[in-house]
């Protein structure tokens, strides 16, 4: 199989301390990258400290295009590896800041993709655009900046409305991804989006808009409890790339209540990160790339 | 207070059928609008537009929802709300002075004579009508007819002005003077302003953020673009700006997307779509609230404030 060159580089899970003080690195994916694995190995953070501790401190998804050793903690290993963005997602379990998640996206002249995070406009019924990374979309990202979206309406309202991770596929001509202005020109093609929630409050919506000549995602689904155990309900994947055996992944993702990273043949990480309102975990999404 | 002056909450309408159920035109449009803010909407015919403003400027009843304007909850119309419509429905047997006139007694009635008759000719001026002040409506052309519209309009010093297609049946010369006009005139007084127009240009080049409206019936907002370009706006400099294009872009591809001769329906992803929230979801658009349980149905969600202010 022919591998497209991916722009996701690395992810890693880290763990919230009872006392919402300290984080520990839980799962970790580097795609071969040994020396951010060595960097990242016996390193433990603090609130405020390094990227995660952002996230602790601020509760809030944080996106970093340009970093130091200060704002990200392994700055140098990350940027060998060709890593030009890092975002840090907040998983809460009510009012509790559980999990933060790393995703490290590569860039690159021949990249195309969007990393978005959406929320809530001061005093608005809408959510707007606070901050993404773009490759090779910049006129889409220039209006992207001006766009608002109310809920039900586009990928970001429609995520707010069900409270649910969504996917999404041909964004460029889907009626539900209203942004087509140059999104099919560029070649994007699936888009991926997840809500952020924190004691059953919408904080934030990311989006993966991801193209077929270097996606972000490679498989990109949407899992919900059935009758008869959990289901896949949306999926999307790019040619060459069969659907991800995800059961039992799903299947610790419900039962820890946490975000999993797993290895899965075919694809260089896996990522089943969980929907939690009130005590259910009601829906999964999964990443693949 | 001044970031949320307009309030418009959950509006719906429900006209009835003769048929069957009500048909709900308009259904959870919200919107709230900056003290001073130019708001555009656009959307295709039919949508639902009109009914929107119509409601607002209280000469429509609202079937349910509130328009607050300026901390008040609105009931009927007001003088807090002027409406421009494409046709100005002047007084034929009274001058351009004589229509603006009749307002300006109804919300200045404390004022002597003389500072009416001021009023009066300060607004037919600052709409370039100082010279035919007292022309008949025959007299004037349709372009004349509409600045005598708008002067009305503006001479009750409305907290809310409310313009439907204002200048729908005019060349587009006039209409480009026009737009001159309006600007001109909220440039200096600030007036809060909702303008209705099918011209996407328009729109661009009068408009501080375009409220795009789905395609009826149970229409709301699908998207609101912000238009980033300063005031006051200079035709040229805002159609040589970096985003003009794609900005203007945006709408398109927005009302191509509502375009139901070229888009049957093809939103399903690959596997089996997820069930839409049903019709009850409609009761989710108040907006705040919380998820109150893991169904889906009648579950409004807050959203929390992050970044993105302004
Ligand atoms: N009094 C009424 N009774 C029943 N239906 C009505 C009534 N008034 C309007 N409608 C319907 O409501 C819908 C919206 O009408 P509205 O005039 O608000 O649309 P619009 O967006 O302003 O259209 P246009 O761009 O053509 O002016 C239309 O389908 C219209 O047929
Ligand atoms: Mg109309």
């Amino acid at each position: 199989m022919t591998q497209t060159h991916g722009m996701t580089a690395a992810a890693e899970v880290w763990r919230v301390s009872e006392d919402e003080t300290r984080l520990a690195l839980a799962e970790a994916i580097y795609g071969g990258n040994e020396s951010l694995r060595l960097a990242s190995s016996s390193l433990s953070l603090s609130t405020g400290e390094g990227l995660a501790g952002a996230v602790l401190a601020r509760r809030v998804p944080v996106f970093l295009e340009e970093f130091d050793d200060e704002s990200f903690e392994r700055a140098v290993p990350a940027r060998a590896d060709g890593v030009a963005a890092v975002l840090g997602l907040p998983v809460f379990d009510q009012a509790k800041l559980t999990h933060v998640v790393l995703f490290m996206f590569r860039g690159g002249p021949d990249a195309v993709g969007a990393v978005e995070l959406w929320a809530g406009r001061r005093g608005r019924f809408e959510l707007g655009l606070t901050e993404a990374y773009y490759a090779g979309l910049e006129r889409f990202g220039k209006v992207s900046r001006h766009v608002n979206f109310p809920m039900g309406s586009g990928l970001p309202g429609m995520i707010w409305q069900t409270a649910m991770p969504r996917v999404l596929t041909g964004v460029g001509r889907s009626r539900e991804f209203l942004r087509s202005s140059g999104a099919e020109s560029a070649g994007l093609t699936n888009g991926f989006g997840y809500p952020v929630i924190e004691r059953n409050e919408l904080k934030a919506v990311m989006l993966w808009l991801s193209s077929s000549e270097s996606p972000l995602a490679r498989v990109q689904e949407v899992w919900r409890p059935g009758e008869d155990g959990w289901k896949r309900v949306q999926c999307a994947s790019e040619q060459g790339i069969e659907i991800i055996e995800a059961d039992e992944v799903i299947e610790r993702c419900v039962a820890e209540r946490a975000p999993i990273l797993a290895e899965k043949p075919g694809c260089s990480g896996v990522a089943a990160l969980p929907v939690m309102i009130h005590e259910n975990v009601r829906a999964v999404g999964v990443i693949a790339w | 207070m001044t970031d949320r002056y307009v309030e418009i909450v959950n509006l719906v309408k429900a006209y009835p059928n003769p048929l069957g159920d009500a048909i709900r035109v308009v259904d959870g449009f919200n919107l709230t609008v900056r003290k001073g803010e130019v708001i555009g909407v656009i959307g295709h015919s039919g949508c639902g537009k009109s009914t929107v403003l119509t409601m607002v400027a209280g000469l429509n009843d609202i079937t349910s929802g509130d328009v607050v304007v300026d901390g008040k909850v609105t009931d009927g119309p007001g003088p807090d709300r002027a409406v421009v419509f494409q046709a100005p429905c002047l007084l034929p047997w009274m001058t351009a002075f004589g229509n603006v006139m009749l307002g300006v007694k109804r919300v200045y009635p404390h004022g002597t004579k003389q500072q009416r008759k001021d009023i009066c000719e300060y607004y037919l001026s600052l709409v370039g009508l100082a010279d035919a002040m007292h022309k008949y409506p025959r007299e004037m052309s349709g372009g004349m007819q509409q600045r005598v519209g708008i002067a009305r309009a503006i001479a009750l010093k409305p907290k809310m002005l409310l313009l439907d297609e204002p200048f729908g049946r005019l060349d587009s010369l006039t209409r480009m003077d026009l737009q001159e006009v309006i600007l001109g005139i909220l440039d200096r007084e600030k007036i809060t302003t909702m303008v209705i127009t099918h011209d996407v240009d328009e729109a661009v080049y009068m408009s501080d953020r375009i409220c795009m409206m789905t395609n009826g019936p149970r229409a709301r907002v699908g998207q609101v673009l912000e238009i980033p370009f300063e005031r006051p706006r200079i035709r040229r400099e805002v159609l040589e700006h970096e985003l003009y294009y794609d900005l203007r872009g945006c709408l398109i591809d927005f009302l191509e997307k509502f375009d139901k001769h070229k888009h049957p329906d093809e939103n399903a992803p690959d596997c089996k779509p997820e069930p839409e929230p049903s019709s009850e979801a409609g009761s989710l658009a108040p907006s705040f609230g919380v998820y109150t349980d893991d169904a889906l149905s009648g579950s409004p969600l807050t959203l929390a404030e992050i970044g993105g202010g302004a």
